[in-house]
């Protein structure tokens, strides 16, 4: 006759506590580990070195570098500007008008911009032949530059750096408040290169002008309030 | 004669089990959720260090690469023996404070709408004199041969900059500026 075996104290016969007390345990131990991490990492620095303060470059071109959006993109205006201004010194004054919107019908390019020569017949007449040019600048749709991912070991910034000299050259970063990481990064490739660099805060709305009588070297980050001095 | 037993009597409950495993998926969750927060960068100090300089254009040197080497750890060595001490200030277009005291200023009118640069100039001095952080700059101008400041620029402090910035170079301080992220809360100098 078959015998129905006797239950073990009204418990199952695969008993789960000791497991659940071990994964307990566990958990409890996760917990502590993540605290820790927690505790570890909110705690811990990383560095930024600045540069000490140095005087000013001298007998060098500045080139700036425009950090902005959160990429980086080099603005010399060196060459496009020779490139446009190259045959001006023969044209006749009454020729500036064609000549100007001859060397517009394909203006010169770099990586990431478009330079274009004005003309303000009204204020030249005024001041002089030579006040009246300037140089617009516009960004080039589709080249937003190199962002931090971009900014590793052969990237185009590292590409245009090799085509300058340390000795010839020195960049200015213009930098906004969305593009400080990579704008590190990019002083950090310079200065490897031994590339003497400095920084101002960015406010440039392209198209950018500036005038030729203003400077050659470009535009600046950002003018100076115009403030007198009394 | 045998019969079939109750289903609740030899089965096993996985219900103890499955909680268990919820639980612990959880805590992953957890995990995850907290070193992505961590990484992300909140909360997370700073320490801004003092660089030392490699090589001025002055100094840029002319040669082989040998002797470009020499001359730039030379100049290294020279600008380390007249290294000066920074003074460190912070600018965040509303407060000037300095580390690692952490003494502020607050500098309630705004410097942009002031129409000359001498009343801007008096207007800083004013909300300075007296103060923790004025008297440290004033001793910077003091002691101009050992002493710089490093102002360390929010981007919240960019359009107002040209105004601090040349005031302290107005008390004849030579000045250098670094920005930092808006988002650093706790920032550490060093030096």
């Amino acid at each position: 006759m078959y015998r129905k075996p006797r239950r073990n104290g009204g418990s199952s016969i695969l008993n789960l506590d000791s497991l659940m007390d071990i994964l307990s345990c566990l958990v409890g131990v996760m917990l502590f580990l993540v605290i820790y991490t927690v505790l570890e990492l909110g705690s811990t620095s990383y560095q930024v070195s600045i540069p000490v303060p140095l005087d000013r470059p001298v007998e060098s071109r500045r080139v700036l570098v425009v950090a902005n959006g959160g990429t980086l993109r080099v603005l010399d205006t060196g060459r496009p500007v020779r490139d446009l201004v190259t045959g001006l010194d023969v044209v006749p004054f009454e020729e500036t008008v064609t000549y100007v919107r001859q060397v517009n019908s394909s203006p010169p390019t770099d990586a990431h911009f478009r330079y274009e020569l004005a003309y303000d017949e009204e204020i030249g007449l005024l001041a002089g032949r030579d006040s009246a040019f300037s140089i617009v600048i516009e960004e080039l749709s589709g080249e937003p530059g190199d962002d931090l991912a971009a900014l590793v070991a052969d990237s185009d910034f590292e590409r245009i750096l090799e085509q300058y000299r340390p000795g010839e050259t020195w960049f200015e970063f213009g930098v906004d408040g969305e593009s400080l990481d990579v704008f590190r990064r990019g002083r950090s490739l310079a200065e490897d290169r031994g590339f003497a660099t400095r920084w101002g805060p960015l406010a440039l709305d392209f198209p950018v002008r500036f005038s030729l009588n203003d400077s050659t070297e470009g535009p600046a980050p950002r003018d100076l309030p115009s403030k007198p001095r009394r | 004669m045998a019969h079939l037993e109750e289903d609740d009597e030899e089965g096993i409950s996985l219900f103890p089990m499955f909680n268990i495993l919820a639980c612990t998926l959880g805590v992953m969750v957890f995990i995850l959720a907290t070193v992505a927060t961590v990484n992300l960068g909140a909360d997370k100090a700073v320490e801004v260090v003092e660089g030392v300089p490699t090589e001025t254009l002055e100094t840029e040197p002319v040669g082989t690469p040998d002797s470009i080497e020499g001359t730039a750890q030379e100049a290294v060595a020279a600008l380390e023996r007249e290294r000066r001490r920074p003074l460190w200030l912070e600018w965040d277009g509303r407060r000037i404070l300095r580390y690692p005291t952490l003494d502020s200023v607050v500098i309630e009118q705004d410097l942009r709408s002031i129409a000359t640069w001498e009343e801007t100039w008096a207007a800083l001095s004013d909300a300075l004199s007296g103060t923790r952080v004025g008297n440290a700059i004033a001793q910077a101008a003091l002691d101009n041969e050992s002493q710089y400041v490093i102002l360390l620029t929010r981007p919240s402090g960019f359009d107002e900059l040209p105004e601090v910035r040349t005031y302290l170079e107005y008390l004849g301080v030579d000045v250098g500026t670094e920005p930092i992220d808006q988002r650093w809360q706790r920032v550490r100098v060093d030096g």
